[in-house]
């Protein structure tokens, strides 16, 4: 197990190197190269002495490796500078947006595993038959919905037309006033979650019916077990096991994955902080968004990986 | 000046500069009792209800994220100059009513007074306080010419060269007896362009921020009470910005510290540093939020002018989106002044302007019953450029008779009327139509080149090209003689271009549709090709280099340009050969010179000249200008009207009001 | 669906990444001929189980009146709004009529004109997608698994990093180097999408490399570009079919989300997914015929794909049959 570890730490170490060399090999792609760049954060008045200076102020008039390699040495010493346009450390935007964007994640996460495990079960057990269909197309429904269409509908109909909840998620930038406003938390958590839940019912549901093919259940039944029994038993037990695994898949969606929602909701998070980032090239919160998420991949993986050994006696990692 | 980007839907403010689309209230020196404007309704009178909390939506995603005047390239956003101006008064105020004149009332110092010949300029203060009881003097206008001088390459509105600000400026001198600062040019200027763009930039800035560490003694850093003379600096030829004496290495360290990320670098405690807590504005910060920018700035009991705000607090309130925006303002009464976009309210077809400002129709039916709808004109034109340093399609935007059939296939009125629902003005030429001024001419209002698809097709036809309708119009007569393409263009070249425009905002989308549809009536093709409005910017802003791949022909970025903070409309910066905002390198020597008239005369002859000029010359298309801001004003809020074009607010005017009994 | 790399990796994907994992995996029972030659008498119980959800079967016909309306339509149903190039500034925002069976939007095109145009770019764009997606991720991943040691380790290495950064960040920066393009956006949703088939046929090849016929022609001096297109895809064929088709819905969604940020295909083109965002801009004209149609449109396909996908899944998961 600690061979293995030590092998999983190496591994994350080398992906995290990788997104960093691919996130600094496309900016540097850009046509126009830096200046551009500069151009893009100083505005089209900048002027040639403007531009030189911003270059030098943020090193990015050194020779290309030398810059890689001090990024790589700041990343992995969290010394992640200075936003280009907010004015703002990275550390501390990140420190301020991850926990929101965690808060709403966790929620909705837990929404979706409360009604996503009673339905993939209950679509195994009434398998092709009419209450099985109409779950699973209403699941589907809001699985194929675009999120932003959805948000925008449970808007109109409970913020606008009934006045039951706000239209917007709560404001306040502490997580513990955000939940005191759980009213103002109601669609955006709904929102997510509807994308979640037919993803993990669907789940839910094929690693049931494995189980129920399983030869401890047969034995079981044949036992003389009540199928009640067998299947909420025997089988549940080891069904969950991958949904559990799967939540820790689910960590990387902190940065991107609510992006949509965010700006819907107006719930500035790691998704927006990303997606601003992005569009007006602010390279240090960029790289600080995108190595935030791959550790969150990479932490997510192991975790999954951890809780399969943990929970299923039948994996040994060596 | 400064490009805008049009309304977006999504976060992406494209970082630079004076976003005015985005911006939400114009500001009025009105103080007098409003009366509700919608259609039909008698005229009710308002009477003044002190006090109370107001709340103005902040435009998505771009509120201000910074505090101190000289603001870097980064930072200069309209926002931040509403927040800064609430707070640090400039030299001048610009926006008188709904125009963007010279506000005697609203300035820190008395008119500026011109003598020997124009190369001097004399300016007396009025004796303002700061909030610490220092005066708002001569000296603190000698503070910031010193640290704009020392540390121009960090300050945004900084244009390299002689004639251009603070270049032009060789000496800066304060009579602290009589209070008068004056100023001394290496040559003479156009009073109405020193006056409108070059001093327009000055904030003072008090003493007590000459200082390089917390808590020094005002004035220990050695910069405000330097000579102007002894603050130098050197360029190297590979634009190195350097300081080469004393006073101007105290000045850098100066400004070091007061951006540094102790003091204006440190958003999180912008509220609470006892710096900023100095201000000579009716308004000072009380609340700042560092995660989504929101602000609450409370009226400064100190404040010297002529109108002491009445609310209690003013709260700037932050949104993602213009889509949050709209429902939360759909929803109820969280905010007091908001905006929306234009196709959520219904088509106006009447006229723009009246004699008492912009006119407007009926209002969004949710919104009726609590808000009126004000819209406001920016004070900028709009336009989009062709790469004239294109090796291919260079020489076929340098024929005017194309750029003449591109404008005769622009059917302004009717984008405004589709697109924007009424709200939007034509742009004719360099000088806006909208508001109306004094600025600009009989000749560019009644527009060079009105719609007529049919007269592009005989421009093109009559110069020797096959014009395809829905294809693609090829040259068949090359050469230089009448009747012929043209220089440069070989046979068979095909008006085919590809067309960069800002994506993700809906109404602009369908007016590129509509162009694109619009031109190929005479065969002129398009490649569109949606990008970020950064990329959009930093494409158009590089010139092509032959041997290497050109990659625009047209650029759109949506916005055109904002005549802000300099307001007085002149091309110097965006039409003049080899300007800095010239994308696409249009260059012609006649332009050039009526341009420099326009900075050097002061007779509004040189600008009525220049811009006859241009409208008929076409630099880039000139487009509509939609990027007007439709206010919805609670109609329990008084004295935002009238709104100037330049997005700056006068916020000590705003006030609650009840219909009298 | 959560479009942006919050994507829900089937279930196959999120396997752990060690050895012997892809046992797990409800694969084509294998037969021991090994040269997939029992795929015929497979089929027909592949067919029966698929037929016994009926949904998934009423999902077939959705897909293929779909595709009818949106590349047969245009055939029939001829506008001049429907030639996206001229637009029709006469007649805008105009409501559903005999002239125009679902009204026009605010350009004038045709919306229905406009929903064949859009659905075919969706559809060419999601099938193109999920189909370079599924080719290339198959070989990355029959390849690294077969391979195994180094090349493996490197292999799966490359799918963590592009798994790591997200797909808007790829796709923003793409847009900008490049010009936006259909193709351009067929390349980054099939970006977005080689990585699930890659691990998971890697999982399958895994499990299949040590089984006897494998070995066997190994042992008789078989190749390895042999074993892999020979035996290991085509018994993974199941695996990759299922997956293919959630990845054809999946990229519905991405592509609509995309329109939404500001990244769709080029004006005058649209897709299902940007005429639903533009026309959520005009919700409060009144102008359902903009919102609905679309919304409907998109909402059918990818419910469709789904089902398709989940009862292939049933369908191939055959050690079912055995209850």
């Amino acid at each position: 197990m600690i061979g293995y570890l030590i092998r999983r730490v190496f591994q994350a170490i080398i992906v995290i190197i990788g997104v960093c060399a691919i996130t600094f090999i496309l900016y540097h792609l850009f046509p126009g190269g830096a200046t551009s760049e500069a151009r893009i954060i100083l505005g089209p008045r900048a002027t040639p002495p403007q531009i030189a200076l911003f270059l030098s102020q943020n090193g990015l008039n050194k020779p290309i490796w030398t810059q890689f390699f001090i990024l790589v040495g700041h990343v992995f010493t969290f010394n992640l500078g200075y936003s280009y346009k907010l004015n703002e450390p990275v550390a501390t935007i990140v420190l301020q947006k991850l926990p929101k964007t965690v808060l709403l994640l966790g929620l909705s996460t837990l929404l979706t595993v409360i009604i996503a495990i009673p339905l993939g079960i209950f679509q195994v057990l009434r398998r092709n038959r009419p209450s099985d269909y109409a779950l699973t197309t209403l699941s589907f429904i809001f699985y194929a919905t675009p999120t932003f269409f959805l948000g925008i509908v449970l808007i109109q109909v409970f913020a606008i037309h009934w006045h039951l909840f706000p239209p917007e998620a709560p404001q306040s930038a502490s997580v513990g006033q955000i939940l005191g406003d759980w009213r103002a938390l109601v669609l955006p958590v709904f929102t997510l979650a509807a994308v979640y839940i037919a993803g993990f019912s669907r789940y839910m549901r094929s690693s049931m019916m494995e189980a129920l093919t399983e030869d401890y259940v047969r034995t079981a039944r044949a036992k003389g077990l009540s199928t009640r029994r067998v299947n909420y038993v025997h089988a549940l037990r080891n069904a969950l096991i991958p949904i559990i695994t799967l939540l820790g898949l689910t960590l990387p969606a902190i940065v991107s994955g609510a992006l949509i929602t965010e700006s819907v909701f107006n719930y500035p998070g790691m998704g927006l902080a990303f997606f601003n980032a992005a569009i007006n090239n602010d390279f240090p919160l960029l790289i600080g968004t995108v190595v935030v998420a791959a550790m969150a991949t990479v932490v997510g993986s192991l975790l999954a990986d951890i809780l399969y050994a943990v929970l299923d006696p039948r994996i040994r990692y060596v | 000046m400064s490009p805008n980007p049009t309304l977006r839907r999504l976060a992406a403010l494209g970082t630079v500069v004076a976003a005015a689309a985005l911006v939400l209230a114009g500001c009025g020196s009105s103080s007098s009792p409003s009366t509700t404007t919608t259609s039909g309704a008698a005229p009710t009178r308002m009477v003044k209800v002190p006090g109370g909390t107001m709340t103005i939506a902040e435009s998505a995603a771009a509120g201000p994220n910074y505090i101190f005047p000289m603001m870097g390239g980064a930072y200069f956003s309209v926002a931040n100059f509403q927040l800064i101006y609430l707070m640090f008064r400039p030299l001048y105020w610009f926006g008188t009513g709904y125009t963007p004149d010279l506000n005697p009332g609203l300035s820190v110092a008395k008119a500026p007074v011109y003598s020997n010949g124009g190369k001097t300029v004399t300016i007396k203060m009025k004796g303002y306080k700061w909030s610490n009881g220092e005066t708002v003097d001569a000296q603190d206008v000698v503070f910031w010419m010193n640290l704009v001088k020392a540390d121009a390459t960090s300050w945004a509105a900084y244009v390299p060269g002689p004639s251009q600000y603070p270049g032009d400026v060789t000496n800066v001198v304060a009579n602290n007896a009589a209070d008068t600062v004056s100023f001394t040019l290496d040559a003479a200027y156009s009073q109405y362009w020193f006056t409108y763009n070059e001093l327009s930039q000055i904030t003072p800035l008090p003493i007590a921020w000459d200082i390089t560490s917390a808590g020094a003694a005002p004035g220990s850093g050695g910069c405000s009470g330097a000579a102007y003379t002894s603050v130098t600096t050197s360029m190297s030829s590979t634009g190195t910005f350097s300081e080469t004496s004393p006073s101007a290495k105290a000045c850098a360290a100066v400004y070091a510290f007061l951006t540094g990320r102790t003091e204006a670098g440190d958003l999180g405690t912008y509220a609470t540093n006892p710096l900023f807590q100095i201000v000579d504005g009716p308004f000072r910060l009380s609340e700042y939020d560092a995660t989504d920018n929101g602000a609450t700035v409370v009226p400064n009991k100190d404040y010297s002018g002529p109108v002491k705000a009445s609310i209690g607090a003013l709260v700037l309130a932050p949104f993602t989106t213009d889509t949050a925006e709209f429902n939360v303002l759909e929803n109820g009464k969280a905010i007091n002044i908001g905006y929306v976009p234009p196709q959520d309210i219904p088509v106006y077809k009447g006229k723009a302007f009246g004699p008492a400002g912009p006119l407007s129709g009926s209002n969004n039916s949710q919104l009726a019953g609590i808000y009126n709808l004000e819209p406001a004109y920016p004070w900028g034109i709009n336009y989009f450029s062709l790469n004239y340093t294109n090796p291919t399609s260079g020489p076929i935007f340098k024929q005017l008779y194309v750029r003449q059939a591109m404008q005769s296939l622009m059917n302004q009125n009717l984008w405004i009327q589709l697109f924007n629902s009424g709200y939007g003005s034509p742009t004719y030429g360099p000088v806006p139509v909208f508001p109306p001024t004094k600025l600009a001419t009989p000749q560019e209002s009644s527009n060079p080149y009105p719609y007529d698809p049919g007269h592009a097709k005989v421009l093109l036809t009559s110069h020797g090209w096959k014009v395809v309708p829905s294809g693609v119009t090829t040259c068949v007569k090359p050469g230089t003689a009448a009747g012929e393409c043209g220089a440069g263009i070989g046979k068979g070249a095909q008006l085919s271009f590809q067309y960069l425009y800002e994506s993700g905002v809906t109404a602009f989308d369908n007016q590129i549709r509509e162009l694109a549809s619009s031109w190929a009536q005479a065969g002129i093709k398009l490649q569109l090709e949606p990008k970020s409005f950064g990329d959009v910017i930093s494409t158009a802003a590089t010139p092509c280099v032959a041997a290497k791949a050109c990659p625009w022909d047209i650029a759109n970025w949506g916005g055109g340009w904002i005549y802000s903070p300099d307001y007085y409309p002149t091309g110097e910066e965006i039409f003049a050969s080899g300007a800095g905002s010239n994308f696409g390198g249009y260059s012609d020597p006649k332009a050039d010179a009526l341009i420099k008239a326009t900075n050097t005369s002061s007779s509004l002859t040189a600008l009525y000249d220049y811009e006859n000029y241009l409208a008929k010359d076409l630099p880039g298309i000139w487009q509509p200008n939609t990027q007007l801001q439709l206010e919805e004003v609670g109609k329990n809020v008084c004295g935002f009207s009238p709104e100037s074009p330049l997005f700056t607010w006068v916020a000590e005017d705003w006030y609650f009001c009840k219909p009298a009994k | 669906m959560i479009p942006l790399t919050g994507d829900l990796p089937d279930k196959e994907a999120i396997l752990p990444d060690v050895p012997g994992m892809g046992a797990e995996l409800p694969g084509v029972e294998v037969t021991e001929a090994g040269e997939a030659g029992g795929i015929g008498g497979l089929g027909r119980v592949i067919w029966r189980v698929f037929s016994e959800n009926k949904l998934a079967l009423v999902s077939i016909g959705v897909i293929v009146f779909m595709l009818l309306f949106c590349f047969v339509g245009p055939h029939f149903y001829v506008t001049p709004q429907a030639n996206f190039v001229v637009t029709s500034v006469g007649q805008v925002l105009a409501p559903p009529s005999s002239q125009h069976l679902l009204g026009t939007d605010p350009n004038g095109y045709d919306t229905v004109g406009r929903l064949m145009v859009g659905g075919a770019t969706a559809l060419e764009i999601a099938l193109l997608a999920a189909g370079i997606a599924t080719i290339f991720g198959v070989f990355f991943g029959a390849i690294s698994g077969y391979a195994g040691g180094a090349v493996d380790a490197v292999m799966m290495r490359i799918v963590d990093t592009v798994l790591s950064v997200p797909t808007l960040f790829l796709l923003i920066v793409i847009a900008a180097i490049l010009h936006t393009s259909f193709w351009l956006i067929v390349f980054i949703v099939a970006l977005a999408a080689w990585l699930v088939p890659a691990r998971l046929i890697r999982g399958e090849t895994l499990t299949l490399r040590t089984r006897e016929y494998v070995q066997a022609v190994r042992a008789m001096g078989g190749g390895g570009s042999r074993i892999v297109a020979r035996h290991i895809i085509p018994n993974a064929v199941g695996t990759i079919i299922v997956n293919a088709t959630f990845q054809i819905a999946d990229a519905i969604g991405l592509l609509a989300a995309l329109g939404f940020l500001g990244f769709g295909v080029p004006a005058p083109g649209t897709s299902w997914g940007q005429m639903l965002s533009d026309g959520i801009s005009y919700a409060q004209e009144g102008a359902w015929w903009l919102i609905y149609p679309a919304g409907i449109c998109i909402i059918l396909v990818t419910v469709s794909f789904n089902y398709i996908g989940d009862a292939l899944r049933d369908a191939f998961e055959v050690r079912l049959q055995r209850r």
